[in-house]
């Protein structure tokens, strides 16, 4: 049987105590238009679930893969600060209220410290457990074939929606061509386990969920070149 | 999308709309089948074991003057199911809660119980998935459906159908005469009863044609009984889930101790405030444990 996708990375659970996740708010830069990759990829909107990055200006935007820098990370995907958990501001015919989705290219006056500024809810990823759904059948395509990635790191993939509220939605999945034992760049997820649906799951089809928490974060306290999926743009 | 904020369901925080179209919610909304083809009961502690005992055999002839041919017993296995706990938590904003204008769009302790209801539907019929499946075995261990099941005093014996066989008329006389001559614990010739088919939901038609036509549902045969509806009394349980198969089906038979539910605890629902963000959580838990003891149970064609 088919696994029914569920969007996004979504949050599971706290390495720590709290039983609700630290939520953030971020303003949207006017006119921000959100693609999949650097350089290139599919215009998208924002939407709950998709994982973010922080920018240098106060705003925020969508993590993009293949990262372009001249470094020895060259190539790497950007780092994640968070994931979406909603909008509790976007601009919907011209005036501002709650939304499931930020549109792509809104545009707006006053700059991000007014009242029109799209605001973005995120969770960060730090200290906490989220979970996606995979891209492909993990290996065999059994139980055991999906626990024994269980550490191995991978990418997080884009496949773009073009259906469904909010589309089009970039539509972060694990990627499974990548699960790698060591680390290298870009292998940003780390897997911790199997999502909660457990057993009720088809190993044997895509859309398994796994448990995965971040390898490197965005803003790290001490980020350097042995995190994997280091960027230091 | 883990938490629920008004931006969620932003479309439902002003009362414009006509109706809310969602899923049925609540354990009666998750319309679970799993009560109609497993005995459900409940158990007192951590876990629950069945013990295999078998013997003693045929008796003998006592010539005059010698003993009394002796009998013993031997030791099977020993079955044991663990409880394990189940459950979900939904997380609701304060202003989620206040503002939305609709009480179909939030329903947290609804879609809990609703879900529950549906992972317990999914596990029971994981039996039947994993039915000839030799990672998940019984006390014996053999998958449910298995031509070797292991007899406590040597030998095997086998649930399923030598040759796999969709349903008919005829596979079902095949699979009768088989259960006629089951073999009890200490391997004679015992015979159990059909009471239930299961199968995948794309058998419904056929089945419904084999228990319930009182002549023989065989184009061209009409003028025959079918003794399958008339002399046997088996109920067919299309079951939803079972879905890695269209193919595949299985009696269930009236052998003690079969395909068993156990509830640890049945479904519990929890409510509490998160205080520093005024955040309600929703959650649901439940335990329990499902399996068999005893194979005779089915008898399974694996098509």
């Amino acid at each position: 049987m088919a696994n029914t996708h569920r969007y996004g990375i979504r949050f599971q659970r706290a390495i720590g105590s709290g039983e609700t996740p630290q939520v953030l708010t971020f303003p949207i830069a006017t006119a921000y238009a959100p693609v999949t990759i650097f350089g290139a990829g599919t215009s998208v909107n924002l939407n709950i679930g998709d994982p973010v990055r922080l920018f240098e200006d106060g705003t925020i935007g969508l993590v993009q893969t293949a990262q372009d820098v001249t470094t020895a990370n060259a190539d790497s995907d950007d780092y994640t600060f968070g994931i979406i958990a909603g909008f509790p501001r976007v601009i919907v015919g011209g005036f501002p209220r709650p939304g499931s989705f930020y549109t792509s290219g809104t545009t707006y006056t006053g700059g991000i410290g007014s009242d029109n500024a799209p605001l973005v809810s995120v969770i960060p990823v730090a200290g906490n457990i989220f979970e996606i759904d995979a891209d492909a059948v993990v290996g065999a395509g059994t139980k055991s074939a999906c626990l024994a990635v269980v550490g191995q790191t991978a990418t997080i993939t884009y496949s773009v929606l073009t259906s469904g509220t909010g589309q089009p939605k970039a539509n972060p999945l694990l990627g499974v061509s990548t699960l790698a034992a060591g680390g290298a760049n870009q292998l940003q997820l780390v897997i911790v386990g199997l999502g909660k649906a457990g057993d009720s799951m088809d190993f044997a089809s895509t859309n398994v969920t796994f448990q995965v928490k971040f390898t490197a974060e965005q803003l790290a306290v001490a980020p350097d070149a042995g995190i994997f999926g280091a960027n230091l743009e | 999308m883990s938490e629920i904020f008004t931006s969620t369901a932003a479309l439902a925080l002003k009362d414009t709309l006509e109706g809310i179209d969602t899923d049925e919610t609540g354990a009666s909304g998750s319309k679970a089948v799993l009560t109609k083809w497993m005995t459900v009961k409940s158990m007192e502690d951590n876990y629950v074991e069945f013990y295999e005992i078998a013997g003693s055999g045929l008796a003998g002839e006592k010539p005059e003057g010698e003993s009394i041919p002796l009998g013993t017993i031997y030791e099977g296995p020993l079955t044991r199911f663990n409880a394990r706990t189940y459950g979900q938590r939904m997380i609701v904003s304060d202003e989620a809660l206040e503002d939305m204008k609709y009480d179909k769009v939030i329903q947290a302790a609804k879609r809990n119980e609703r879900s529950l209801w549906k992972l317990a539907d999914f596990d029971a019929t994981l039996i039947l998935v994993r039915a000839t499946n030799t990672s998940f075995v019984g006390g014996d261990g053999q998958p449910l459906a298995s031509a070797t099941h292991a007899l406590p005093g040597g030998g095997t014996y086998s649930n399923t159908l030598a040759v796999p066989m969709s349903p008919s008329k005829a596979s079902l006389t095949i699979a009768t005469a088989q259960l006629m001559q089951q073999v009890g614990h200490d391997g004679l010739i015992d015979g159990v009863e059909a009471k239930k088919a299961v199968y995948p939901v794309q058998q419904w038609g056929i089945w419904r044609e084999v228990l319930g036509s009182s002549n023989d549902p065989t184009p061209g045969a009409f003028n025959a009984i079918n003794p399958i509806n008339r002399d046997l009394n088996i109920q067919g349980v299309p079951v939803k889930y079972w879905n890695n198969t269209s193919t595949n089906w299985a009696l269930i038979t009236d052998a003690e101790l079969g395909l068993m539910w156990f509830w640890r605890r049945k479904p519990k629902s929890n409510t509490w405030v998160t205080e520093d963000k005024t955040m309600m959580n929703y959650a649901i838990t439940a335990r329990w444990t499902r399996g068999w003891v005893n194979p005779r149970a089915i008898l399974f064609s694996n098509a």
